[in-house]
């Protein structure tokens, strides 16, 4: 069974979050290189909002990481 | 001669303003002359209350007839102009207001608030007992409150206490505005490109909630004559059928504007509050 959307966000907010602390950058520099405000950062970590396209790959190119390896469904890997 | 006592305040409340005020507290601000500009056309009419109020003389302008609030603030505003251009002139001050201006000139202006002040309130932490899910339920039912206990408070009283408490009715709801405004940081009211994706949702969110409920007011309002008229007709008591004789008093006519002006500013901010509480989005 495929999981719940709320929990594919939250799989993707850690993915973010983790990313971003790998990275060594805060949610405000964070937000501040892809044009967000810093809550924006803070809902998308935590499962709470589904980022755009655009910003995903804002996202992943701030990151220093390829889109796949932070914006991915489960049910796809399984 | 009342009418030269009304010009002699405006020229004492245009010398307090212009030589001290201003000069002093606003300085290069113009944003901060302007709101107090709209403070100060309204004292010689608070003085002239306390002077006309009882007595209520006419006031001629050539065949115009005034009373003392119109009379006060007309003549404040139409004195005023040439002071205002001169003091902006000799103060240099066209540039900041140009920029002022400049700045609403995209083609919401007049719908949203200036994008600078948005990107200010985006990282303000200083409003922050607003924001949490207690202060942003007490604003959304505090400020329903004023607004429909107000209207009600200005249809049953006289014209005499209505036209005080009128005053008390319009401060608590800009108060209730500005303070709904600041909670959720005009994001209700932001123009797009001060937002990003995540607030443009959510200040398009508000709007269409807001739409439901002034639909949902504006239908009530719009519906209570006619059941009333109905209602006439059924115990006979329009002798012609279909005409009805209705008496409406000076707080009753302030009760329905203020009841569509109050939820017309404040509803988007309103609605705004109100999802965020729902959802648990408080900052």
């Amino acid at each position: 069974m495929s999981r719940k959307p709320k929990e594919e966000l939250e799989r993707i907010g850690s993915a973010v979050e983790s990313f971003r602390e790998k990275a060594d950058l805060s949610r405000q520099q964070l937000a501040d290189e892809v044009g967000v405000h810093y809550q924006t950062i803070g809902y998308i970590e935590r499962g709470e909002y589904a980022p755009s396209l655009i910003l995903a790959l804002k996202l992943a190119e701030a990151l220093d990481a390829s889109v796949e390896d932070i914006f991915w469904l489960e049910e796809k890997h399984e | 001669m009342n009418e030269l006592i009304v010009i002699a305040i405006v020229l004492a409340t245009l010398s307090l303003a212009y030589l001290w005020v201003y000069p002093t507290f606003a300085g290069r601000n113009v944003t901060l002359m302007s709101y107090m500009d709209i403070g100060f056309t309204f004292v010689p009419a608070a003085v002239s209350a306390l002077l006309f109020w009882q007595s209520d003389p006419v006031f001629r302008v050539f065949e115009l007839e005034f009373n003392w609030f119109f009379y006060s603030v007309l003549a404040y505003i139409i004195i005023e102009i040439p002071v205002f251009i001169l003091y902006v002139k000799a103060r240099g001050l066209w540039p900041e207001y140009k920029a002022l201006w400049g700045s609403s000139n995209s083609s919401d202006f007049g719908w949203s608030s200036d994008p600078k002040q948005v990107k200010k309130s985006l990282q303000d932490e200083s409003w922050n007992g607003l924001r949490t899910k207690g202060a942003l339920r007490f604003l959304v039912w505090g400020n329903t409150l004023v607004i429909l206990g107000g209207t009600l408070v200005l249809s049953v009283i006289p014209n005499g206490p209505a036209t005080s408490y009128l005053w008390i009715h319009i401060l608590l709801i800009f108060v209730f505005w500005f303070l709904l405004r600041k909670a959720v940081r005009l994001v209700a009211d932001a123009p797009e490109e001060s937002l990003d994706e995540r607030l443009v949702e959510l200040r398009d969110r508000s709007y269409l909630w807001a739409y439901r409920w002034l639909s949902t007011v504006a239908f009530a309002f719009a519906a209570a004559p006619l059941g009333w008229g109905l209602w006439m007709n059924y115990i006979g008591a329009s002798p012609d059928g279909w005409i009805y004789p209705v008496e409406i008093t000076w707080g009753q006519i302030n009760a329905l504007f203020w009841l569509f002006a109050g939820f017309t500013f404040s509803l988007p901010s309103m609605a705004l509050a109100n999802y965020k509480i729902k959802h648990g989005l408080v900052d």
